[in-house]
């Protein structure tokens, strides 16, 4: 147990009206995506509830502990979109390259917040896509249109994206 | 801070005349000090409510008193507290163990040594005070006087116990010094009071009181210095006697002092207390700030340790929280904490090369229990024995262990540092929260017990509860509960995995291997345990749900109290960094919110819950919750909402626990049940990969092992005791989450849980509840599209309703997952066309993947029970639906395919028993809808299918498809390709057609014709027509290559007033006999061989006049081959084409009729022949037959003439035979109408064109546009020219608007076929009409003559009727002709004799309206006519009868002579004759009854109309000179003239 580090276990981006737009999975074959919905569903509350208090800041910081080894932290953009990621902190074997610090200390907000900007920079590309439309990705219009099927991103550009920062993040990295 | 708060500080007093119990009531009662104000100089002011102060004796002290008055001193002094609370005293001894022990070269903690020393000193009398007293004041004072205070620059280390002394004089009644007066004015000021009473005026004796002599004895001079000295009197009933001097020798009468000026007295010296508890702790704080700064500032020397840092800040920290300021005391502890982390950061990154001292990597103490309980479970199973345990209820304690040594003696590992830090943390935090545990926990400070390791704080204390009466809850801090519960959450997280590694490490050290499940349950339960602590500690009366919780635990815990004074060395823990810090939250905005929101899913679970049979969970409706929430307070959601959450947490722990158990629960149960290929299970798999290499070997041990192993917290064994236990703890759990979440107004969490909820049901079987949650969760979820949980609920209340029989819902709720399924599918076609080939990044969770494999074919299965058929739209479960536009004929008969092509989403494959198109026509107007069908039933596999589907129906015309319908046993999937409104208003109609739909519209228009060789039937205006008799219309069938055994052909007509009498139908043409006319519009005929023609004729009436006819034809023919139908309908013009004009003329023996025929409109018109029949009566002469067509243009009509004589029959005879239909006459034309002619005859080109051509399988589609295009083409005018030129201009082919007909054509036969029609085109651009019949050198572009005969009209001529005719004759008898054929000449002003001469006939007239017009009794009666002989007066005079009377008969002839003279010379007609009838007048009657009889109808033919006469004047010669006189030819002379008359 020792060796290992934190990793990310899920990345989703919940869109503003607590739609799922995104969710990836790390490594998808050991996380149960319905867990994992449920669990980002509930986040949405602590998005609500905090979000009173908010100021300026975007990052949520912690949102929520779940057990030993999965935490929750947030972030939120101005225009009410979300991103969550789910913190595994035993999420895969300890490489050379890994301080050992984390373990023992556990992550710090700070540690997340490159993979959030990511996150937000990878998101605004998609936005900057003229072939993106965001409204097609509403609950809202989609029910006004009788869509069935969820609103998700099918951006492939996007979805790499994220994987990539799913994989690439590790406590204490600077630039994602 | 609340007034109950628990700061306590140590006030120690020197007794030595053992006086304290005497003013011990006194002084508690004023205890505890209330309202202290610190104001230090980098601080901001803080006020301490009340400040509890402990009373302890000095060494000394106790020691004196027990000696001096044993009977005193209570034991262990039971004292009153301003609280009302007992309390005990502890003894010096005790509370001063543990500093006293703390090795003084370390660096203490702000200690718990006083912060005051009292001596209560008792001198009676000044003689005393000066002989004894002052004395042994003076030496303790020596004793005690801080060094900070003999020198200022004195060891700071002292500066740490700092503290003040003071001196009590206690005045006991009685002694001289009762007498004394009270103090002196500087007393006063000193206590900023005027005491007047006791002021001035009673100096008694002399000089100084004791008080005040102390007062100059040991006050330090300095006027800043504070008062050290306080006095109080004692009332003497509250002096044992013993303690009274025994001689009273008292001199003076004591003074009585009023209660006020005792109560004066006591604030004073409670003030001074104060200001002197200040004193010492500000001198304190100081202190310790300056080690602090000094000692941080050591940081990057080497040799630093952060333990002793640790012990010296917390010291502070302690200082403050002994004092009541909590706030600081948390935040000391919250930057220790950071601290830590920054420790254990370095230590981690070099590796254990540590600067600041070592933490250790693991406890010792854990290593040893753990092994403990290892051997234990190896050694013996069934023992009675206590098991070893790793915590107990409350593993959170910073009293566990003394965690304060081991820090100091830097031997702590990170797992019980950052136990201890949070402990205190926790404690702090409840302190602020005031809970109930805090303040037992206070109250039980207050009375330490020294050897108590585990301090007995049961809720349900008795104390306790009288507090909590008391004290209502209301006083609680809810946020900082809140507070606390989110730290905790992050501590025990992040602890639990500390406690993790602190096992493996040692173990590791140990070399010693832990099993992997054990070190799991461990962890799990003592994360576990301090969960339920935590819950504990925070539950408050004002979340009312959370207390329930609490008892349950605390009495399960309460069983496993034997084990709790056994003191065993607990793991602790170590906090989370700053991170976990979050801003306290005030609930304002969503403040009541949750209250109301309380889901009615309390319902199914109070009645599901069941009761443990030791009581221990408890069925808990929760009616009172209601009543209790509305009242909510600041941060109450907050609080729901973390507890919830640390719920969260514990129940994880139990559901992983349940998964060692083998045992699973909520949808991980359910979803690994019913598909095996589940993700979920993939995790089982892999998470057990994952565990490193060491933990394999270590699982050979587990299967020895007992699964719970490890596990102590007492929730968790019992729920590991069997299956049940287990879900009834784990909806418990739940049931405690729904409840918080609710409470805290998350209800989106809430619903996650009531999912697991519902998955937990599905699983113990009681599918009426699951199926409740699901549905209702399906939808929630849905809403903001939550598609994979949507789907997966979805499945499973698909399988509740199944369960529960709910059939229609069952299918409904598994339609909707297909549908979810299907969309998924669909989005994945349109869009991901090439993710197939690329593949997605597998992280990506693909909300819309959704397995519903084996649904449909369920639900196709199924459906067979469903009571009716569902109809679904199928654009949910199908992509790509299209009726492919292209009519693909059968091979062997009529009839024609549609090819429906649509992709199957879904893996599974189904039995399609029928699909099914319906068409309707695009043209309002016309025909039938169609039904096409597939054949037989054929089986769905995944892709796109295409099934042809065959109808019998044989037309022409475009087509919309209407409905798509595929039957699957009872689900029927309809699609309609169009909206409602689109589909029944035409699309021409439709104003308000988006361009996208019309678009849609056209390619889904079908253009249907039949095959070349199939049925056809054509209907038509009967091409003969007699004007008189009812017209009708033909039906010309022709079977094809049908052998037809009967048919039945169906007319209808379309327009209104429209008659058709198909009753009196018959068959003019063809080997065809009528066989039944069953009903009005039907008509069955016989069989009919291939290839044959027959006509049928129905006469039609019209109510009104019409131009056009509609009619629509439906046969329905029988073959070998089955059923065929052929739908067309027509639109018949049946205006006349042709006007026919007649003149008739009289004459005695003949009649002339003149017939003009012209056209009515402004179509040219062929005449091919005309002809006049005779009738029996008539005989007609024509003239010259026509022979060559004649064209009949608009402005040029054709006028033959006829002579009708009358045959000489015996009129007898004839008037008995025929007398109503006297006299008719028909006339007979033959001819064409240009346009039909030339529609015809250029169709007939085509037709033989494409017929003979390849494209010869489009031949109807392409014939019936062409012959529409044509006709849309030419313009009526447009007929004259080209019957002028007997030409045609056909135009480009591109003006022929061939596309709409090309775009219905398959694309691989597009090409050709519009590559002939351009050809066509080209070569006939202008078609010639010529028909000479017999030359024969007709060019390719020569339309053959019109296939039909030419229409044929009858029109009867009534001979016209005329009763009577005169011709009439004025013959002139003496004129003189000049020739035969130059006109009579006559000469001016000779008279001319003339014979007027008038015959009269009847022939014409019947007699019998001869009768009645002329008023006769026979019709041989003579009539009265008269003549007249109308002529000009200026160029005739008439002599003679000019006007007579005359009565004539039948075949009578008159004669009249008659002068004429003319008088003008010229050219001169012959007068006019009139004859008109003088009608006797009728009688009255007859006159009514024949009122609007015709008037007698007298007709003259007049032989001399247009007769001339040449009228010369009376001259036979003229004689004429010429004159040429003087040269001027000018003049001529008339000279003579001879008369005619003369000669």
């Amino acid at each position: 147990m020792t060796n290992r580090v934190p990793s990310i276990a899920c990345i989703g981006v919940l869109g503003k009206h607590n739609n799922p737009l995104h969710i990836s999975l790390f490594p998808p074959e050991e996380r149960a995506p319905l867990e994992f919905q449920f669990l980002l569903s509930s986040c949405l509350d602590i998005f609500e509830a905090r979000l009173p208090h908010k100021t300026l800041d975007q990052d949520f910081g912690l949102l929520q502990a779940v057990d030993e080894r999965l935490a929750m932290y947030g972030w939120l953009t101005n225009t009410g979109v979300k991103f969550v990621i789910v913190v595994d902190m035993e999420g895969r074997p300890a490489t050379a390259l890994d301080s050992k610090s984390t373990t023992a200390v556990g992550i710090r907000d700070s540690d997340l917040k490159p993979a959030f900007r990511a996150l937000q920079t990878a998101y605004i590309m998609l936005l900057r896509n003229p072939f993106y439309n965001p409204d097609d990705h509403s609950p809202l219009t989609a029910n006004a249109e009788q869509r069935i099927g969820s609103t998700q991103i099918t951006s492939r550009k996007f979805i790499h994206e994220v994987k990539r920062i799913g994989d690439s993040w590790v406590p204490g990295a600077g630039n994602i | 801070m609340d007034g109950s708060s628990s700061s306590k500080v140590t006030v120690e007093y020197h007794d030595p005349s053992g006086l304290f119990p005497l003013v011990q009531e006194q002084l508690t009662s004023r205890l505890p000090l209330r309202n202290l104000h610190w104001k230090s100089p980098n601080r901001p002011l803080r006020s301490i409510d009340s400040l509890h102060v402990d009373l302890v004796p000095s060494k000394e002290s106790v020691h004196i008193s027990s000696v001096t008055s044993p009977g005193l001193v209570p034991p262990d002094g039971v004292k009153r507290t301003s609280s009302g609370q007992r309390i005990s005293g502890p003894s010096s001894s005790e509370i001063l163990r543990p500093p006293g022990k703390e090795r003084r070269h370390q660096i203490p903690g702000l200690r718990q040594t006083s912060y005051l020393k009292l001596y209560l000193l008792r001198c009676d009398d000044s003689d005393t005070y000066k002989s004894t007293a002052r004395k042994q004041v003076r030496e303790w004072v020596k004793a005690h006087t801080p060094p900070s205070q003999s020198s200022s620059s004195a060891s700071t280390q002292e500066n740490h116990d700092a503290f003040e002394w003071m001196i009590v004089h206690i005045v006991l009644p009685d002694t001289p010094a009762a007498s004394q007066p009270r103090g002196t004015a500087a007393v006063s000021a000193a206590t900023g009071e005027k005491e007047k009473s006791t002021g001035a005026s009673r100096w008694t004796r002399g000089t100084t009181t004791i008080l005040e002599k102390i007062r100059a004895d040991f006050n330090a001079s300095s006027k800043s210095a504070p008062d050290r000295v306080a006095q109080v009197r004692l009332q003497k009933d509250t002096v044992p006697p013993h303690m009274l001097p025994a001689v009273s020798t008292v001199m003076s009468p004591p003074i009585s002092e009023s209660p006020q000026e005792q109560e004066r007295v006591w604030n004073d010296l409670i003030l001074k207390i104060k200001t002197l508890i200040l004193l010492s702790f500000d001198l304190r704080v100081s202190q310790y700030e300056e080690d602090i700064r000094e000692k941080d500032s050591q940081r990057a020397l080497p040799g630093w340790n952060f333990c002793t840092f640790f012990i010296l800040k917390e010291g502070l920290a302690r200082g403050f929280e002994s004092v009541g300021l909590v706030e600081d005391a948390l935040l000391g502890y919250d930057e220790l904490s950071v601290g830590l982390d920054t420790i254990v950061r370095d230590q981690a990154h070099e590796d254990g090369q540590i600067q600041g001292g070592a933490i250790l990597s693991f406890s010792e103490d854990v290593f040893q229990r753990a092994s403990e309980i290892l051997s234990q479970s190896q050694k013996d199973n069934g023992g009675s024995k206590e098991q070893a345990r790793l915590h107990d209820e409350k593993p959170i304690n910073s009293q566990k262990k003394n965690y304060r040594d081991l820090i100091l003696s830097n031997n702590i590992s990170i797992f019980d540092f950052r136990s201890y830090v949070f402990a205190r943390q926790m404690a702090l935090l409840l302190r602020l929260g005031n809970t109930r545990s805090a303040r037992s926990d206070l109250e039980a400070k207050l009375q330490p017990k020294p050897n108590a390791g585990v301090i007995q704080r049961s809720v349900d204390d008795v104390n306790v509860g009288t507090r909590n009466a008391t004290v209502p809850g209301t006083a609680e801090d809810l946020l900082s509960l809140a507070e606390l519960c989110s730290r905790a959450i992050n501590f025990i997280t992040s602890a639990g995995r500390l406690l993790r590694g602190d096992l493996l490490n040692g173990a590791k050290a140990h070399e010693a291997t832990f099993p992997g499940r054990l070190v799991d349950n461990l962890v799990r339960s003592w994360t576990f345990a301090a969960l339920q602590q935590i819950l504990d500690e925070t539950s408050t009366i004002s979340l009312p749900i959370s207390n329930l919780p609490s008892d349950p635990a605390s009495g399960s815990s309460g069983k496993m109290r034997s084990f709790g004074n056994h003191r065993e060395e607990q793991k602790a823990s170590v906090p989370e960094p700053k991170t976990m810090i979050h801003p306290t939250r005030s609930s304002s905005l969503n403040f009541g919110r949750s209250s109301s929101a309380d889901p009615p899913y309390a319902q199914p679970t109070s009645t599901g819950q069941v009761v443990y049979a030791d009581g221990q969970y408890q069925d808990r409706p929760i009616p009172g919750q209601e009543s209790n929430v509305p009242q909510m307070k600041t941060g109450l959601q907050e609080l729901a909402g973390v507890r919830a959450q640390l719920y969260v947490v514990e129940r994880r722990i139990l559901e992983q626990i349940g998964k060692t158990m083998g045992w699973d629960i909520g949808w991980a149960a359910i979803l690994s049940h019913h598909t095996q290929n589940d993700d979920l299970s993939d995790v089982d798999l892999n998470g057990k990969d994952d565990e490193g290499g060491e933990d394999v070997a270590a699982e050979k041990v587990q299967d020895t092992i007992s699964p719970i192993l490890g596990l102590s917290a007492a929730p968790l064994i019992d729920a590991t005791a069997s299956i049940d236990r287990f879900r009834e703890s784990y909806e418990h759990l739940s049931d405690m989450i729904i409840k918080h979440y609710t409470a805290a107004g998350q209800v989106k969490s809430g619903e996650g849980i009531l999912g697991d909820l519902a998955a937990l049901r599905f699983e113990l079987g009681d599918y009426q509840a699951a199926a409740m949650y699901f549905g209702r969760m399906a939808s929630l979820f849905a809403e903001s599209r939550w598609n994979f949980v949507e789907t997966t609920m979805l499945k499973m209340h698909a399988q509740c309703l199944h369960k529960l029989n709910r059939t229609d819902d069952y299918a409904r709720a598994l339609l909707d997952l297909l549908a979810k399924s299907a969309a998924n599918r669909k989005l994945l076609h349109t869009s991901f066309k090439r993710s197939e080939s690329y593949g997605w990044p597998k992280e990506w969770l693909n909300d819309d993947n959704v397995n519903t494999e084996g649904v449909f074919h369920d639900l196709v299965d199924f459906s067979v029970q469903l009571p009716k058929d569902k109809i679904v739209p199928m654009t949910k479960y199908f992509s790509d639906i299209v009726v492919e536009p292209y009519v693909r004929h059968f091979e062997d008969k009529d009839g024609f395919q549609l090819r429906l092509s649509f992709r199957h989403l879904l893996e599974d494959e189904i039995e399609i028993d029928r699909a099914k198109v319906h068409l309707i026509s695009a043209n309002a107007a016309q025909g039938k809808d169609i039904w096409l069908e597939s054949s037989s039933s054929f089986r769905l596999q995944k892709g796109l299918c295409r099934t042809w589907l065959g109808s019998n129906v044989n037309t022409t015309g475009p087509y919309m498809v209407e409905k798509i319908i595929i039957e699957a046993k009872r689900i029927v999937f309809l699609h309609e390709p169009f909206t409602k409104t689109e589909a029944t208003t035409p699309l021409r109609i439709t104003t308000s057609v988006s361009a996208a739909s019309l678009k849609a519209a056209k390619n889904a228009r079908v253009l249907c014709f039949p095959r070349t060789e199939a049925f056809r039937a054509r209907v038509y205006l009967s091409h003969f027509i007699h004007i008189d008799q009812a017209r009708s219309v033909e039906i010309e069938c022709s079977s094809g290559w049908n052998d037809i055994h009967r048919a039945e052909i169906r007319v209808r007509s379309a327009s209104a007033g429209l008659r058709l009498r198909t009753a009196t139908a018959t068959a003019t043409t063809g080997d065809v006999k009528i066989q039944d006319k069953p009903n009005p519009g039907v008509i069955s005929i016989t069989a009919m061989e291939s290839e044959t023609t027959a006509t049928f004729r129905v006469p039609y009436e019209l109510e009104q006049i019409l131009p056009e006819l509609s009619i629509k034809l439906e046969v329905v023919y029988f073959t070998d081959k089955g059923e065929f139908q052929y739908h067309s309908s027509f639109l018949i013009p049946i205006e006349l084409p042709l006007d026919v004009n007649v003149h008739d003329h009289f004459k005695n023996e003949s009649l002339y009729s003149k017939f003009n025929i012209k056209t009515s409109s402004n179509v040219p018109l062929e005449i091919l022949g005309v002809g006049l029949d005779g009738s029996e009566d008539f005989q007609v002469h024509s003239p010259k037959k026509i022979n060559s067509p004649t064209h009949v243009f608009p402005k040029q009509p054709l006028a033959v003439t006829y002579k009708v004589t009358k045959k000489e029959v015996n009129p007898a005879k004839r008037r008995q035979s025929r007398v109503p239909t006297t006299g008719s006459l028909s006339l007979s034309v033959e001819y064409r109408c240009m346009d039909e002619d030339v529609m015809d005859r250029v169709e007939s080109l085509f037709a033989t064109a494409v017929e003979s051509s390849g494209v010869q399988q489009f031949a109807r589609l392409l014939i019936s546009t062409f012959t529409d295009r044509l006709q849309h083409r030419i313009l009526p005018q447009q007929f004259e020219r080209i019957a002028l030129l007997d030409k045609v201009d056909m135009g480009a082919f591109e003006d022929m608007g061939w596309s709409e007909c090309m775009d219905s054509l398959p694309p691989s036969l597009r090409d050709d076929t519009q590559k002939w029609l351009q050809d066509w085109h080209e070569e006939n651009k202008s078609i010639l009409l010529v028909t000479v019949p017999g030359n024969e050198s007709r060019t390719a572009n020569t339309a053959p003559a019109s296939p039909y005969p030419p229409r044929r009209i009858v029109i009867t001529v009534s001979i016209p009727q005329t009763h009577v005719l005169h011709t009439a004759s004025l013959s002139l008898q003496s004129a003189e002709q000049a020739s035969m054929h130059s006109p009579t000449i006559a000469v001016v002003g000779q008279p001319l004799l003339a014979d007027l001469r008038i015959k009269h006939t009847r022939r014409w007239g019947l007699p019998s309206s001869l009768v009645a017009a002329a008023n006769l009794s026979s019709p041989d009666d003579p009539i009265e006519f008269v003549y007249s002989i109308e002529a000009s007066p200026e160029v005739w005079l008439v002599a003679g009868q000019r006007r007579a009377q005359f009565t004539a008969k039948e075949g009578e002839e008159k004669t009249w002579p008659i002068m004429l003279m003319p008088l003008k010379p010229g050219n001169v007609l012959i007068p006019n004759v009139e004859i008109r009838a003088r009608v006797a007048p009728k009688l009255e009657q007859k006159a009514e009854s024949n009122a609007a009889d015709e008037a007698l109808n007298c007709e003259t033919d007049y032989l001399g109309y247009g007769e001339c006469i040449m009228v010369v004047p009376d001259v036979r010669s003229s004689t004429v000179g010429v004159g040429d006189e003087m040269g001027v030819m000018r003049a001529a002379v008339w000279m003579e003239a001879e008369s005619r008359l003369g000669v």
